[in-house]
C-alpha cells in the first residue's frame, strides 16, 4: 500500500501542477513605438531596410544598368552575358536584381506602414519626446514617398500598400502610376511638415522631402498623363521651383568634389539624404561590388563600367574636369601583384570587351589595402549639387533668368564655367543641363530616371542613339542599345510578384 | 509477453505443489535456441494433464509424469514456436526452439501500450530488424528503407550524416516537413527535421540540413512498428498525422550474461561521375567562345597539350612555354573513404529484472578528404521488479558525434557550392603552379579540402523512467513515465581565404548552435482482462504533458588577423557580420487520451480511441483539438466456415476511421514579431546602431490541420504460415493545411503561416512474405512490398486566376513553389500547386529540338541554334503564357523487396528498394547542358554535339546559348527519376564454434551497401535530398552530392 500512496501523491501532484499553454517568445511588440529609445531604433529599422543588399546594391545595379550609360562586368564579363544582353542593353526581362530590389523597397515600405500605424504624433509637438515622435513619423512618410517614387518610375502601375498586410489582406492589385504619384506627393508633404530634425545627425531633414517633391513635380511636368486636373506643365515647373527653393541656401557644396566619395567626408554640408554605412555594421558590400578587380587587396568585382562614348563626351565637354578622376578609373596597379592594369582610355585599343570601357569609380573602396568585403563609405542619395542642377533646369523651363547662375555655382567648385551649350536657346540649355546631370551625378542613382523623364523620344535621341551612333562605336565591344519603345521605358513587374499576387494576372 | 510469462510462472507454482498419485516416469533434457544458447523459463507441460515445469537457468528441465496419461510434452516460450514432442520411450530430450515471427500471440507495441497482434485493428506494420543489417546501419531510417509498404525513405548515401526524409503514405501537408513522429520506448523524439539554423548565406544558399534523428543506434533496436492509419495514430492526436514510428529497444533475457561484440571495416566510393570536357576539348570550347565574343583565343592546342596564351597591351600574343596541367577534378577530389565501427553489448536477467547495456564507436570517412564522422554511443536499459506489484523500467542513452564537411557546401551555384565547383572548374591549369592545393587561385575545388571546415559536434541524452503499479483490481495497473531528450549541437563553418566566401571576407566563420530539451510526463491507467473467456478488454487512459524548449543561436564573423585557428577562435576576426542572436521556440502540449480495445469471442474486435490536445502554438480560441478514431476487425480464420476450408492460419479483415491533427509549424505564428532582424545600421562616424523592425505577419487565426483517414485492410497467412501478407487501402484527406505560404513581396514580407487548402491521398499497399523452403539447413524467405499513392490537391482556397495549360488560359486556383536559386540560372520556381492536380507538378516550357538555319518560324528574339521552345499560344513570342505542365515529381509507386537465404552456416540477404514513375528537375543541366561560355566546364556531349551552322544538331543548342534569367524551366532538365537499388547485400558465415567453451557464436560477413542502382537519371543520384523540408520545392536536384557505395567486412562475436 505504500507504493499505492506514493503514486497517488504523484498523480495528485501532477494534475495540480499548472500546465501553462501561453507563449512567451523573445519578441517585442508594437509598444516599441511608445518609448523614445526603441522608437528611434525602429527608425533605424526603416533606414536599415534601405541599406540592405537588395535595396541598395541591387537598386544601384538596376538603375545604372538600365540607364543606357553602362556595361556590366558581372555574370560573365563579356558582351553576350545575360546582364549585358538583357537589362543593360535595355531589353529588360524578368531579372533577379530588379526582383530583389522590388522586394527590398517594399520591405522598407512595410516598415514605414508599421511606424505610421503605431506611432503617436500630437499636433504642434513641443516636448522633446513629442518632437522626436513627430520626426520619426516624418521619416516614415519620407521613406515611403521616396520608395514609391523609386518604384513607380521603373515599373509604372504598381500595388500601393499604405497599411500593413495581415492574414486577411495579403494581395493587392495594381494602382495606376497617377495614383501612386498622388500618394508620393501626399506623403512627401506630410514628411515636410512632420520632420523637425529631432533624430539628429545622419538623418535627412525636412529639406529632403522638399527636394523629393521638387523631383516629383519635375517628373509630372514632362508627363502629361500623370498630371492632376487642370494643372499645366508650367504649374508643375513652378511648384517644383517653389519646393526646390526651400532647399536652396540651406546646404553648401563641399570644396573637393572627389571627397564626396570617400569615407572621410560623410554627412557633409552638401549631403541632403545620406544612408549610413559602417564596416562594423556589415551593411554594405558596395566596395566589393563596385571596386575594379584587384584595385584593392581583397576580392572586388567592378560590376559596372561606363560607356567609352559617355566618358569621351565628358572629357570633350570639360577637359581637365576633376570630376573625371573621381568618376572613372582606367589605369591602376594590381594591389596584389603590382602589375599595371589599363582599360579605356589608358588602353585606347578597345581590343576586347574587358578593356573597352572605363571603370565606374565613385563607389569603389579607395583604400588599396582594404581586406574586407564590407566597407565604410556612406551612400549619398540626395545632395546639393543635384539641387543646383534641378534649379537650373527648372529655371530654364520657367525662363526666370536664374538658370545660368545655378550652373555657374555648381561648376565653380570644379574650376569650370558653363560651356557654350548653355548660352544658346532654351532648348540648347535644356540639352546641356540634362547632360550636366550625367557629368555631375552619373551612377549615383538617378540616371535611369533622368534619361527617361522627358519621354521616349528624348531618351532615344540623347541616350540611345547617341551611343549606338557614336563615331567610335565598335560592335565587338559596344552594346547595341534597344530602340523599341514598348521595351525600353520600364521594367516588367517581377516574376515573383506576378507568381504570388492573386490580384495581378 | 510479461503477462504470459507471469501466467507461466503462476501455473508452474501451482503445478509443482500438486502431489503425485499414479505410476510415474521422469523425463529430462535441455532446451536451447537455434544458436545453441540455453533458454531458461521454457514451459514444459505434459499434454492432456495439468502437469508441467519450466527450464532452469541453464535450460535444463526435469518432469515426472504419469506414464499412462501423458504421451506428449509441449514446450512453449514467448517468441518461439511451440513444440510438441512424442515421449514414447525416450527419457532424455535435446529440444531446439525455433523463433516464431508470425506467432499470433505476439504482442505488438501500439501507442501508449501493447496489444496482442491478433487484436490489432489498425494498419500497423512491423519492420523486421535484421540484426546483421542493423549493425551496418548508421541511422534508424536505413532500417525502414524498402522494408515497409508505404514508407518512402529518401537519403543520400554519399554525404555522411545528411538530412533524411521519411514519408508515410505520401505527403500529408504542403509543408516540406512530413516526417513521422518517432517514439522511442514511449518517449517522443520530435526532431527528425531539427537542426541548427544557418548563420550565413541567403535564401536557399545556406548550409544543408543534417540528420536530426541522431542518438538511436540501430543495433539496439528490438523492433519497429509503424502506425499508418488514423485509427492507430489518433492516440497521438495532433502529432500523429504523418504516421508514427514506434521503436522498442532491446532488453535482457532471463539467463546468464550474453555478450555480443562486433567490428566492421568498410570502404566507401563514389558510384557515378558527370562526364565533363577533358582539357583539350575544354580549351577548344573556350577558344570557340572567345571567337564568338570577338575576343582572342586564350589557349593554343598542340595534340594532347594545351598552352596558355597571354596578350600584352598592344594585343600581341605570347604562348606559354610549358604545357598546362590537365585535370579531371572529380577524380582529384573524390577518393575512397575508410570506416571502422566497433561495438559491444551485454545483456542478461533474472526473475526480478533484466539489463541490456551497449556501447559503440564509429569512425567514418567520406568520399572527400576532409569529410568525416565520428560517433560514440552508450545505452543502458534496466527493468526491475521492485516488489510483486511495482515494476521499474529505465532507459538511458548517450550519444556524441563530431563531423567535418559532411555535406556539399552551399546550395547556390557557382563557386559557392562544392559540388558545382568540382564539376565545373576549368580542367586546364596554365601558369607555373606546382601545388594545386596551395597555389591555385581562390575558389578552386581544392580550397574546399584545404581551407574549409564544417565541424559539427553533437551530444544527446535520451532517458526515461517508468513505474508500473499493479492495482488491487485484477488487470488494472497504473503507470507513470517521465522521459526526456536533451540535445546540444554546435556547428562551425570556416572559410579560409582561398575559398570564394573567404576570399571576399578575408576569412569567415559562422557558428550555429542548437540547445534543445524536451520532457514528457505520462500517466496511464491500463485495464487488461478477459471475462468469461469471451470478452477481452484492453483499455488505456492517460494524461500527458509534453514540453519542448529549443534555443538556437547564430553568430558570424570575418576579416581575420590570422586564419590559423580556423573555427576555434572567433576573437581573431575584426568584423561581426552576424551579432550573436538567439532564437527560441518553445512549445507545450497538454493532452488527455484514451483507448479501448474490445475483443469478443476472439473474432470480433473493436477499437475506439480519442485524444484531446491543448497546444501552446495557437491562440486561446483555437488551442484545443479533439481527435477520435474507431476501428473494427473480424478474425475470419476462427469462423467455422473458414476453418473448415483448412486453408488459412490467419485471415483478418480490418476497417478503421479516424481524425488526427497536425500543428507542425514553429511556435509564435500567431504573434507579431517586432525586434531584431539580424542586421545593424550604421551611424555617423562609422559606428553601429541596433535597428528594430517588424519581421513577420502574424496570423492569430492559426489552428490545426486535420487529417481524416479511412482504412480497409486484410491480413492473411496460409500454407502453414509460409505465405503471409497484408493488403491495405486508404483514403485520407487533410484540410486546413498549415503552410508557410509565399505571399506577394509587395506586402513587404515573403511568407505567412496560414491554414489553407485541402489535399487527399489515396493508396494501396501490399506486403507479403513467402518462405518456400524452411528446413534447419536450408531456408529461403522472400519479403516484398509495394505502395501506390496518389496525392491530389482538392482545394487551395486561392481565388481563380488565368492559368495556362498548353497555351490556353484556364481559370484555376494555384500557387507557385519557391525560386530554386538566387543566381542567374534556375531563378524561377520549378513546381506549381494547382487545385485538382497532383502536388508540386513541374511547370515550364516544352521544347522541341533546336532551331535550324533554314527554319522560318522562329519566335521573337530567337536565332538558329537556340532551343526551340514550343510557342503554346502561337503568338510568335515566348513568354509566361507559354508555360505548361512538363513533369511530375510524384512517384506512381514505391517498392522494396528482400531475399534471404540460409544454407547450413551460410546466410545471404539481399535488400532492394525502388521508386517508379517520378520525374526529377535536374538543375545541374542548366549549366552543364548548355555551352553558355561562362568559363565553367560542361558535359562532353553538350560541347562536342553542339549546334553549329555547318553541323546542325537538333538536340544540343549553339555555343553561347544561355538560359540565364529565363522565367521558367524547360522540359530539357526534366528526367525520369525512377530507380531500383540494391540497397544491401549481406553474406555471412557462422564459423563452427560449438565445441569452443569461449564463443557462443562467431559470424563473419561481407556486405555491400548501395551497390547497384538501375536508373535512367543522368545526375549523380536519383534519390534527391536537396530542399528536403521546404515543401515549396520538390524533386529538384540542385548541386546534389554524389552517390557512394560501401563494401564492408564484419565480424560478430557472441560469448
Amino acid at each position: 500500500m505504500k507504493n499505492f500512496k506514493f503514486i497517488l501523491i504523484l498523480i495528485f501532484g501532477f494534475l495540480s501542477s499548472s500546465c501553462n499553454l501561453d507563449e512567451d517568445p523573445i519578441f517585442l511588440d508594437e509598444t516599441l513605438y511608445d518609448t523614445p529609445q526603441s522608437a528611434s531604433a525602429a527608425l533605424d529599422g526603416i533606414y536599415q531596410e534601405l541599406t540592405n543588399y537588395n535595396t541598395l546594391e541591387r537598386r544601384i545595379f538596376v538603375v545604372n544598368g538600365f540607364s543606357g550609360l553602362f556595361v556590366a562586368a558581372r555574370g560573365g564579363d563579356n558582351i553576350n552575358s545575360s546582364h549585358n544582353s538583357q537589362i543593360v542593353s535595355l531589353k529588360p526581362t524578368y531579372d533577379g536584381d530588379s526582383e530583389s530590389m522590388w522586394g527590398g523597397l517594399y520591405g522598407a515600405i512595410a516598415q514605414t506602414n508599421s511606424a505610421i500605424k503605431s506611432i503617436t504624433v500630437v499636433d504642434n509637438p513641443s516636448t522633446k519626446d513629442e518632437l522626436l515622435f513627430s520626426d520619426i513619423a516624418g521619416h516614415a512618410y519620407f521613406v515611403r514617398a521616396w520608395s514609391y517614387f523609386s518604384l513607380v518610375r521603373l515599373f509604372g502601375d504598381i500595388p500601393l500598400w499604405l497599411e500593413l498586410a495581415d492574414s486577411e489582406n495579403l494581395n493587392k492589385s495594381k494602382s495606376t502610376a497617377k495614383e501612386v504619384y498622388a500618394q508620393v506627393i501626399s506623403d512627401a508633404k506630410n514628411a515636410a511638415s512632420l520632420l523637425n530634425g529631432a533624430s539628429g545627425n545622419g538623418y535627412p531633414k525636412r529639406y529632403a522631402a522638399n527636394m523629393l517633391l521638387a523631383k516629383v513635380y519635375m517628373t509630372l511636368a514632362t508627363n502629361p498623363d500623370l498630371r492632376e486636373g487642370s494643372l499645366t506643365e508650367m504649374d508643375y515647373w513652378q511648384m517644383a521651383y517653389t519646393e526646390a527653393m526651400k532647399v536652396y541656401g540651406i546646404y553648401t557644396l563641399v570644396p573637393n568634389y572627389s571627397s564626396l566619395f570617400t569615407d572621410s567626408n560623410e554627412n557633409s554640408t552638401e549631403s541632403i539624404f545620406e544612408l549610413q554605412i559602417s564596416q562594423d555594421a556589415a551593411n554594405s558590400q558596395m566596395g566589393r561590388n563596385f571596386t575594379p578587380p584587384n584595385y584593392k587587396a581583397s576580392q572586388a568585382y567592378g560590376y559596372l563600367r561606363v560607356h567609352a562614348d559617355v566618358y569621351d563626351q565628358h572629357v570633350n565637354t570639360y577637359p581637365g574636369d576633376p570630376r573625371i578622376d573621381a568618376t572613372y578609373l582606367s589605369e591602376y596597379a594590381n594591389a596584389n601583384t603590382g602589375d599595371i592594369i589599363k582599360v579605356y582610355p589608358a588602353d585606347a585599343t578597345r581590343a576586347n570587351f574587358k578593356i573597352a570601357n572605363p571603370y565606374f569609380f565613385k563607389f569603389a573602396e579607395k583604400d588599396k589595402t582594404h581586406s574586407n568585403q564590407f566597407n565604410n563609405q556612406n551612400h549619398i542619395i540626395y545632395r546639393y549639387g543635384e539641387l543646383l542642377i534641378m534649379l537650373a533646369e527648372i529655371s530654364n523651363e520657367l525662363q526666370n533668368g536664374q538658370q545660368l547662375g545655378y550652373v555657374t555655382e555648381l561648376l565653380d567648385r570644379v574650376g569650370k564655367v558653363p560651356h557654350a551649350g548653355y548660352l544658346g536657346s532654351k532648348e540648347n540649355f535644356r540639352d546641356a543641363i540634362m547632360m550636366e546631370y550625367r557629368f555631375e551625378l552619373i551612377g549615383e542613382g538617378e540616371d535611369s530616371h533622368n534619361n527617361r523623364r522627358r519621354g521616349f523620344d528624348y531618351f532615344l535621341k540623347n541616350t540611345i542613339n547617341k551611343h549606338n551612333n557614336n563615331p567610335g562605336f565598335n560592335a565587338n565591344v559596344d552594346l547595341t542599345l534597344n530602340t523599341t519603345k514598348s521595351e525600353v521605358m520600364g521594367l516588367p513587374i517581377p516574376l515573383k510578384e506576378v507568381n504570388t499576387n492573386e490580384l495581378i494576372n | 509477453m510479461k503477462i504470459k510469462f507471469k501466467l507461466a510462472v503462476i501455473a508452474l507454482v501451482m503445478i509443482c505443489t500438486q502431489s503425485v498419485f499414479s505410476q510415474t516416469k521422469t523425463l529430462s533434457g535441455t532446451v536451447s535456441d537455434e544458436s545453441g544458447v540455453p533458454i531458461p523459463g521454457v514451459s514444459v507441460i505434459a499434454v492432456g494433464t495439468t502437469n508441467g515445469t519450466s527450464t532452469d537457468f541453464d535450460g535444463n528441465f526435469n518432469i515426472t509424469i504419469l506414464s499412462n496419461q501423458a504421451k506428449t510434452l509441449m514446450f512453449s516460450y514467448i517468441g518461439y514456436a511451440s513444440q510438441e514432442v512424442n515421449v514414447s520411450n525416450k527419457t532424455n530430450f535435446n529440444i531446439i526452439m525455433l523463433e516464431d515471427q508470425t506467432q499470433l500471440d505476439e504482442v505488438v507495441v501500439v501507442g501508449y501500450g501493447t496489444v496482442l497482434k491478433k487484436d490489432v485493428t489498425g494498419a500497423v506494420t512491423t519492420v523486421k530488424v535484421n540484426a546483421d543489417v542493423a549493425i551496418q546501419s548508421n541511422s534508424v531510417e536505413q532500417l525502414l528503407q524498402g522494408n515497409a509498404a508505404g514508407v518512402q525513405v529518401t537519403q543520400n548515401a554519399g554525404s555522411l550524416g545528411s538530412g533524411i526524409s521519411v514519408k508515410i503514405r505520401g505527403a500529408n501537408s504542403l509543408r516540406g516537413n512530413n516526417e513521422p513522429l518517432y517514439v522511442i520506448d514511449g518517449v517522443i523524439i520530435s526532431s527528425a527535421g531539427e537542426d541548427v539554423i544557418a548563420s550565413g548565406g541567403v535564401g536557399n544558399s545556406g548550409q544543408e540540413n543534417q540528420n536530426g534523428l541522431t542518438g538511436i543506434n540501430p543495433r539496439d533496436i528490438e523492433s519497429i512498428q509503424i502506425l499508418k492509419d488514423a485509427s492507430a495514430t489518433a492516440i497521438y492526436g495532433s502529432r500523429g498525422a504523418n504516421g508514427v514510428v514506434l521503436i522498442t529497444t532491446k532488453k535482457g533475457k532471463n539467463g546468464k550474461v550474453k555478450i555480443n561484440s562486433f567490428i566492421t571495416t568498410s570502404v566507401r566510393t563514389i558510384t557515378k561521375k558527370y562526364d565533363v570536357l577533358n582539357g583539350v576539348d575544354y580549351a577548344n570550347y573556350q577558344n570557340e567562345i572567345d571567337g564568338l565574343n570577338g575576343e582572342d583565343p586564350g589557349y593554343e592546342i598542340n595534340g594532347s597539350q594545351v598552352f596558355g596564351v597571354a596578350y600584352d597591351a598592344a594585343n600581341n600574343p605570347t604562348v606559354s612555354n610549358t604545357p598546362a596541367q590537365i585535370l579531371n577534378w572529380q577524380d582529384e577530389l573524390y577518393r575512397q573513404g575508410f570506416s571502422t565501427k566497433v561495438g559491444m553489448s551485454a545483456s542478461g536477467g533474472s526473475d526480478n529484472g533484466n539489463y541490456y547495456i551497449s556501447a559503440g564507436f564509429d569512425d567514418q570517412q567520406g568520399i572527400v578528404a576532409n569529410s568525416s564522422l565520428k560517433s560514440g554511443d552508450l545505452r543502458i536499459n534496466l527493468n526491475q521488479d521492485l516488489n510483486e506489484n511495482l515494476k521499474l523500467e529505465t532507459r538511458v542513452s548517450g550519444f556524441f558525434n563530431s563531423t567535418d564537411f559532411t555535406e556539399s557546401g552551399d546550395l547556390i551555384g557557382g563557386s559557392e557550392s562544392f559540388v558545382n565547383n568540382v564539376i565545373t572548374f576549368r580542367p586546364v591549369i596554365t601558369g607555373e603552379i606546382e601545388d594545386l592545393g596551395q597555389d591555385l587561385e581562390a575558389a578552386n575545388p581544392y580550397s574546399w579540402v584545404n581551407d574549409f571546415s564544417d565541424f559539427s559536434k553533437e551530444k544527446r541524452y535520451i532517458g526515461s523512467l517508468g513505474l508500473t503499479y499493479e492495482l488491487p483490481l485484477e488487470g488494472l495497473s497504473y503507470q507513470i513515465q517521465a522521459g526526456g531528450d536533451v540535445r546540444t549541437k554546435d556547428r562551425r563553418r570556416f572559410y579560409g581565404i582561398t575559398t570564394y566566401q573567404g576570399a571576399n571576407a578575408n576569412g569567415a566563420l559562422q557558428i550555429s548552435t542548437l540547445n534543445a530539451s524536451s520532457y514528457q510526463i505520462n500517466n496511464f491507467l491500463r485495464f487488461n482482462r478477459t471475462f468469461n473467456n469471451k470478452h477481452r478488454i484492453n483499455a488505456t487512459a492517460g494524461v500527458t504533458y509534453d514540453v519542448r524548449n529549443v534555443e538556437n543561436s547564430i553568430y558570424a564573423v570575418e576579416d581575420f588577423v590570422t586564419t590559423e585557428l580556423t573555427t576555434e577562435q572567433p576573437f581573431l576576426a575584426s568584423i561581426i557580420t552576424q551579432p550573436l542572436q538567439f532564437f527560441r521556440s518553445d512549445q507545450q502540449i497538454f493532452s488527455l487520451l484514451g483507448r479501448v480495445n474490445y475483443t469478443f469471442n476472439d473474432k470480433y474486435i473493436l477499437t475506439a480511441s480519442f485524444r484531446r490536445d491543448g497546444v501552446s502554438k495557437f491562440s486561446k480560441n483555437n488551442r484545443y483539438g479533439f481527435f477520435p478514431s474507431f476501428a473494427v476487425a473480424w478474425r475470419l480464420e476462427d469462423e467455422k466456415f473458414i476453418k473448415s476450408l483448412n486453408l488459412f492460419e490467419d485471415l483478418k479483415l480490418r476497417a478503421g476511421w479516424g481524425q488526427i491533427g497536425n500543428h507542425g509549424i514553429g511556435p509564435y505564428g500567431t504573434l507579431s514579431n517586432y525586434g531584431i532582424n539580424g542586421s545593424l545600421y550604421g551611424t555617423p562616424g562609422n559606428g553601429t546602431s541596433v535597428p528594430l523592425s517588424l519581421n513577420n505577419i502574424a496570423n492569430p487565426n492559426l489552428t490545426w490541420e486535420t487529417t481524416e483517414q479511412l482504412n480497409f485492410g486484410l491480413d492473411f497467412a496460409t500454407k502453414n504460415n509460409r505465405f503471409s501478407g497484408s493488403i491495405d487501402m486508404y483514403d485520407k484527406t487533410t484540410k486546413d493545411l498549415l503552410q508557410r505560404s509565399p505571399i506577394p513581396t509587395s506586402s513587404g514580407f515573403g511568407t505567412i503561416l496560414i491554414n489553407r487548402g485541402t489535399i487527399s491521398n489515396k493508396g494501396l499497399e501490399v506486403a507479403f512474405n513467402v518462405a518456400p523452403v524452411s528446413t534447419d539447413d536450408f531456408q529461403i524467405n522472400i519479403g516484398a512490398n509495394i505502395a501506390f499513392n496518389k496525392t491530389k490537391i482538392e482545394t487551395l482556397g486561392i481565388p481563380l486566376k488565368d492559368f495556362y495549360i498548353d497555351g490556353t488560359a484556364q481559370q484555376k486556383s494555384f500557387y507557385f513553389g519557391d525560386n530554386i536559386s538566387r543566381g542567374l540560372v534556375f531563378k524561377s520556381p520549378a513546381n506549381v500547386f494547382v487545385e485538382g492536380e497532383e502536388m508540386s507538378l513541374f511547370y515550364g516550357y516544352q521544347t522541341n529540338g533546336v532551331y535550324q538555319t533554314e527554319d522560318t518560324d522562329l519566335t521573337e528574339g530567337a536565332k538558329p541554334g537556340d532551343i526551340r521552345i514550343v510557342d503554346q499560344n502561337k503568338d510568335g513570342k515566348i513568354d509566361l503564357l507559354d508555360r505548361t505542365f512538363i513533369g511530375n515529381p510524384n512517384p506512381d509507386f514505391v517498392y522494396g523487396f528482400d531475399l534471404n537465404f540460409k544454407l547450413k552456416r551460410l546466410t545471404a540477404n539481399f535488400q532492394f528498394n525502388g521508386v517508379y514513375g517520378n520525374d526529377i528537375a535536374n538543375g545541374n543541366l542548366l549549366r552543364l547542358g548548355n555551352a553558355e561560355g561562362d568559363g565553367g566546364n560542361i558535359l562532353t556531349a553538350t560541347y562536342n554535339n553542339a549546334w553549329r551552322p555547318n553541323s546542325q544538331s537538333n538536340i544540343y543548342p549553339r555555343i553561347g546559348f544561355t538560359t540565364e534569367n529565363r522565367p521558367a524551366i524547360s522540359d530539357r532538365i526534366i528526367e525520369d527519376g525512377s530507380y531500383l537499388r540494391l540497397n544491401n547485400v549481406t553474406i555471412g558465415y557462422d564459423i563452427p564454434v560449438e565445441k569452443s567453451k569461449f564463443f557462443e557464436r562467431l559470424n563473419v560477413y561481407i556486405a555491400g551497401q548501395n551497390l547497384v542502382t538501375w536508373t535512367h537519371y543522368s545526375g549523380y543520384n536519383p534519390e534527391i535530398t536537396n530542399f528536403l523540408y521546404t515543401g515549396l520545392i520538390n524533386g529538384v536536384d540542385w548541386n546534389g552530392s554524389p552517390n557512394a557505395s560501401t563494401i564492408l567486412l564484419g565480424l560478430n562475436i557472441n560469448f
